[in-house]
């Protein structure tokens, strides 16, 4: 059964995915627990099977690349496929108490098709695979927006389609040529044969513009903010946590498998600059945001902005440097996945509570749900990147490898993108601390909802402790030049 | 000759896309789209992909066709803003403008290079061919080499109806369907329905030895549904949300537990054993075209809310 943890990946969400659509309403929900149990089994299973055999590959149809396309398991697959099984069941159990009966109806099948998109792209090492997994993951996420019904978030979800259509058309075009200079689509085999020729250049660029704004990296990140922040809660905190980093993964994949920080400083050197504004420009504006979801959305927008250090700080001559910071940044992924959805979920929480959008609303209730805003709290230490939360461990593994190449800049950004995020997290918790004047009225949420915001949060330090853990399964080689 | 034919496709094409973008009315900037797609599929037919001028004849012209006229039927009776005009002042058009000329001149740049690809596919893929179990080479890398990808654009399929009627329940303005009670349009139907059935299962089944195939099949089906729908007939079916979504995964449910059998045998998935490949292919085809074209129908139905409009707006 040596092929089946890997299968399973892509069979048991596409199998929640018609039993979604197939069934009636009770057994919809057991069917997808029951599936959502199995794919977590399956993963550990997968995690198992790596920890016995390291990397391997998984020909589809027995038929080996380049004339199939192969699936490949390695270490910072592994770490993403484990952490969207985790971020995805804890949104789940949430969605299932939030939403309302013929919300779940849609919530379902748009969920398990976004899973199964989601765990394509981290095992696809074809380029063409990505780009279908890539459609999937955005129509998945454009429903999934479309699902809060009020005008605002429609005209938002439109948007959203928008930008990834267009983000699509970028990617597909750098592929089609790509195809045409090599002949081929697996990603192995073209690092083989790469070289930065002109051809390649402008394809690695349009793909490079494409995903960037599926990613919504600064200059292309208008779409984000109303799509994140409109939408229901679950829903936000699977977008900000997961579907945004998928894109990312493909721009990582290729900048290492290609080993682009060997053909161009320069290149490194912009996407480090186009990260530094989005870092200052999304704090900036989450702290003049008057909306608690716009606040971490914005918030979202700056932490893309750390991943996107990590490029510059690949570098061809210090190999140490660079393997630092791939830890770093890969750390940063996690963490901030785990973070965020923690803190939409709390935030939906509070909302719920007041009943309102409004920061204002929240006055009084630091002590009405002490428990939720201690899972708020926690999930804001790892964003703001305090010690010992997972997020901290990212930002220094990025500054130590800034430092060792004596790149003062990024350390600057960093810093001050610190500063802005505990400023407007801060901001958040002094609103909560205002007492209101005669009496307030809030609704209770269900502890189901607060527990499981919590555990995110509470993931979301932990992994501060057991970071050595994870970056045990990157390989050391991953960066160093092939 | 040649060379002359395809200078006056390019010149036709490029003037059909000026014109859709920048006539006045949205109806002609629709009509002249859908000439667009005629044109480019005999374009695909020059480039020696009939496989893929037949899908761009079914879908690019004629199911798109049909959703955009319907989608400017549904602007025309909902909203009461003309469309907007592009305005030259407007920071976005200029922006628009450099990027798509920045955008053509990198192409240009990226093809004036000769391109000698190291890896060659097309041989892997005839050697490879007699063990697909069927003898194009297209539905063979379609249903068999890359079926996995099929897999996942089936699904991407499955998902945009699923958003369409997510849009569809959102939609406050339901209005009242009015059919087209027209005898001659009856009669004719009768006489074309078992024909263009019959089109739609000669694609489906030429697709093991020549063009054709799954897709091309679903979107001849649709049109059929389509045409049905327009003359009145409703079908249970299309009223029943159940029937609707069931249909639409039929087609994936039947490449997924095929694709997931060698899996019990411990054999990669989507493996089909090698004497029964050709006849999994055609099941799983045939999966897929009902599949299809009911989809294709379900994005025409779900946007079916303004046809009462259709009538007066025609110019």
């Amino acid at each position: 059964m040596a092929h089946f943890p890997i299968a399973g990946l892509i069979v048991f969400p596409l199998l929640g995915a018609l039993v979604s659509l197939a069934l009636s309403k009770r057994w919809r929900t057991v069917m997808s627990f029951i599936l959502i149990t199995a794919l977590l089994l399956n993963n550990v299973s997968l995690l198992f099977q790596f920890y016995g055999q390291g990397t391997f590959n998984e020909a589809m149809g027995n038929w080996s690349a380049p004339l199939g396309i192969e699936l490949r398991v390695d270490g910072l697959a592994l770490i993403f496929s484990l952490m969207s099984a985790l971020v995805a069941s804890v949104c789940a159990l949430y969605a299932c108490v939030y939403l309302s009966a013929t919300q779940l109806k849609l919530f379902w099948p748009f969920f398990w098709f976004l899973w199964a998109a989601l765990n394509s792209i981290w095992l696809s090492s074809d380029l063409f695979n990505l780009y279908v997994g890539l459609e999937l993951l955005s129509l998945a996420a454009v429903g999934l927006v479309a699902l809060s019904r009020d005008a605002t978030s429609l005209a938002a979800a439109l948007r959203y389609l928008f930008a990834a259509l267009l983000g699509s058309i970028g990617y597909l075009l750098g592929v089609a040529l790509l195809y045409a200079t090599y002949g081929t689509l697996s990603l192995p085999e073209l690092s083989q044969h790469f070289s930065l020729t002109l051809s390649s250049a402008v394809a690695l660029g349009f793909m490079c513009i494409g995903l960037l704004m599926k990613t919504a990296v600064f200059p292309m990140h208008s779409w984000l903010p109303p799509a994140h922040g409109g939408a229901l809660t679950p829903v936000s905190a699977l977008l900000s946590a997961l579907v945004i980093k998928a894109s990312f993964y493909i721009v990582l994949r290729l900048w290492t498998e290609l080993s682009l920080e060997i053909a161009s400083a320069s290149a490194g050197m912009l996407m480090g600059i186009l990260g530094s504004a989005a870092i200052l420009w999304g704090g900036w504006m989450a702290l003049n945001q008057t909306h608690l979801k716009l606040v971490i959305a914005y918030s979202t927008l700056a932490q893309v902005g750390y991943f996107m250090l990590i490029f510059p700080l690949l570098s061809p001559v210090d190999a140490h440097a660079s393997h630092l910071a791939f830890q770093g940044g890969v750390l940063m992924l996690l963490a901030h996945a785990l973070a965020k959805a923690g803190m939409f979920l709390a935030a939906g929480n509070l909302l719920f509570c007041s009943g309102q959008k409004d920061l204002k609303s929240l006055a009084g209730l630091s002590r009405y749900r002490p428990l939720n805003i201690f899972a708020f709290g926690l999930a804001g230490v790892s964003i703001m990147g305090l010690p010992p939360s997972g997020g901290f461990n990212g930002k220094w593994l990025l500054i130590q490898s800034a430092m060792l190449q004596s790149q003062w800049v990024w350390v600057a950004v960093i810093i001050m993108g610190s500063l802005l995020s505990a400023a407007y997290i801060f901001r958040v918790f002094s609103y909560t601390y205002r007492e209101v004047e005669g009496g307030d009225s809030f609704k209770q949420p269900a502890a189901v909802l607060e527990w499981t915001a919590l555990s995110l949060s509470v993931l979301s330090i932990l992994l501060g402790l057991a970071s050595m853990l994870v970056l045990d399964l990157l390989p050391i080689s991953a960066v160093v030049a092939q | 000759m040649n060379e002359l034919i395809d200078l006056t496709l390019i010149c036709i094409l490029l003037g059909l896309a000026t014109l859709s973008l920048f006539t006045q009315s949205l109806f002609r900037s629709v009509m002249f789209f859908i000439l667009l797609g005629l044109i480019l599929s005999l374009v695909w037919i020059r480039l020696d992909a009939p496989d893929i001028a037949l899908a761009e004849a079914a879908i690019g012209a004629g199911i798109t066709g049909i959703l955009l006229l319907d989608a400017l039927a549904h602007l025309r009776a909902t909203s009461n803003t003309p469309p907007q005009l592009l305005q030259l002042k407007q920071p976005r058009f200029w922006l628009a403008l450099l990027s798509g000329t920045g955008v053509i001149l990198a192409l240009g740049l990226a093809v004036s290079e000769p391109l000698s690809p190291v890896v060659a596919l097309d041989l892997k893929v005839s050697e490879n061919l007699a063990e697909s179990g069927v003898t194009h080479p297209i539905t063979a890398i379609l249903l068999n080499f890359r079926s996995y990808d099929t897999l996942l654009e089936v699904a991407v399929l499955v998902l945009a109806a699923l958003v369409a009627l997510t849009l569809r329940q959102s939609d406050e303005h339901p209005v009242a369907n009015e059919f087209l009670p027209n005898q001659l349009l009856h009669a004719c139907l009768k006489l074309f329905f078992p024909m263009i059935f019959l089109v739609s299962m000669y694609l489906l089944w030429a697709g093991s030895t020549q063009p054709g195939g799954a897709f091309q099949a679903g979107a001849v089906l649709a049109s059929a549904f389509v045409l049905f729908y327009l003359v009145g007939l409703k079908t249970q079916l299309a009223q029943n949300e159940h029937y609707l979504k069931r249909g639409w995964i039929f087609g994936l449910a039947i490449f997924v537990l095929v694709g997931a059998v060698p899996l019990l045998q411990g054999q990669p998935f989507l493996t089909y054993p090698d004497a029964h490949a050709g006849v999994l292919i055609l099941l799983i085809e045939l999966g897929l075209t009902l599949s299809i074209g009911w989809i294709l129908f379900s994005l025409f139905l779900l946007s079916q809310s303004a046809s009462t409009f259709q009538k007066k707006d025609t110019p």
